[in-house]
């Protein structure tokens, strides 16, 4: 005779368990706890599609470029050569302003007590 | 293996709820409760605040669907919201001294309609198979119910309870014996046949 205890009825124990373990609630909580989850949810609203916004950039920025190319294109060379030198006068004026604003505070520092 | 994941009928179904569909919704709620009760009963003991309880956690994980990550299965983040639930319930509500066992046969038997021999007969072992689990330490029959009803695996328990592999080892080893015992008195001739 044998002293080893059988191992325990592992499959047996979830057999019964699958079974008769589980609990139901009443069927009148059940119909109401449905009626309310639906009742209470909301869907999460709909993000802005953020790629549009890149999208629309993207083309204004196409737009503009091609638009400056076209004229550029199509202006007089004359008209050009004005607007050329109408923006390197301007360049030149500009830088000049610039040294001039630089080089006053220098001068204002020689002569402190003066 | 394929490139790219094909979404499981869970994962659409769960798509189809998060964007408000009333038959996914109802579907979801259909397919979880009776266990999320189970769960609840387990903690709190008697069916009246078992069936708050999962009311609020149905309202909370429903609030929150949209957060839902899928990190972990809907059914493990569902229970670990009703396991959280029934906890902050026990500890906000003073101590039941009714009989967890009472409560449950006095529950069902509201329930079950007189109806043919093998009915009463499956109602009763059902009874027996609750007052066997009803005598265990409350943290021992969940975890049983958790893996043997819920098929929930030790890591998904660990995540629902909040507890340490080697806790939840233990206590499945030492219900499971403790289930045993009461089964093998309440009863033999099934446990025996099985």
């Amino acid at each position: 005779m044998s002293n080893k205890r059988p191992t325990p009825p592992e499959e047996a124990i979830k057999v019964l368990l699958q079974e008769h373990g589980l609990q139901h609630p009443s069927a009148q909580f059940s119909d109401a706890l449905t009626r309310l989850v639906v009742a209470h949810y909301s869907p999460p609203p709909v993000e802005a599609y953020s790629a549009g916004a890149w999208l629309g950039k993207v083309i204004l920025c196409g737009l503009g470029g091609s638009l400056l190319l076209l004229l550029i294109l199509f202006t007089s060379p004359t008209l050009l050569l004005s607007v050329a030198g109408i923006s390197v006068s301007a360049l030149g004026v500009g830088f000049g302003g610039l040294l001039w604003l630089l080089k006053q505070p220098v001068a204002t520092r020689q002569q402190p007590f003066a | 293996m394929g490139l790219f994941h094909t979404p499981s009928a869970e994962d659409r179904l769960l798509q189809q709820a998060i964007q408000g569909e009333r038959r996914a919704l109802e579907q979801l709620v259909h397919t979880y409760q009776a266990m999320a009760y189970t769960v609840a009963l387990r903690v709190v003991g008697n069916p009246q605040d078992a069936e708050e309880v999962v009311q609020d956690a149905f309202l909370k994980a429903f609030g929150a669907l949209a957060q839902f990550q899928r990190a972990a299965k809907f059914s493990t983040w569902l229970y670990r919201i009703v396991y959280n639930t029934a906890l902050t319930s026990q500890r906000n509500r003073p101590a039941i001294t009714s009989d967890f066992s009472e409560s449950l046969t006095s529950h069902e038997g509201t329930n079950q309609e007189p109806g043919s021999w093998e009915k009463l007969e499956q109602a009763d072992r059902q009874r027996y198979v609750n007052l066997a689990l009803s005598r265990l330490p409350p943290d021992d029959a969940l975890v049983l119910t958790l893996h043997y009803l819920g098929e929930k695996s030790i890591a998904e328990i660990c995540a629902i309870t909040d507890k340490k592999t080697s806790a939840v080892k233990m206590q499945l080893l030492r219900g499971r014996k403790q289930l045993e015992q009461a089964l093998r008195q309440l009863l033999p001739t099934e446990l025996r046949n099985l």
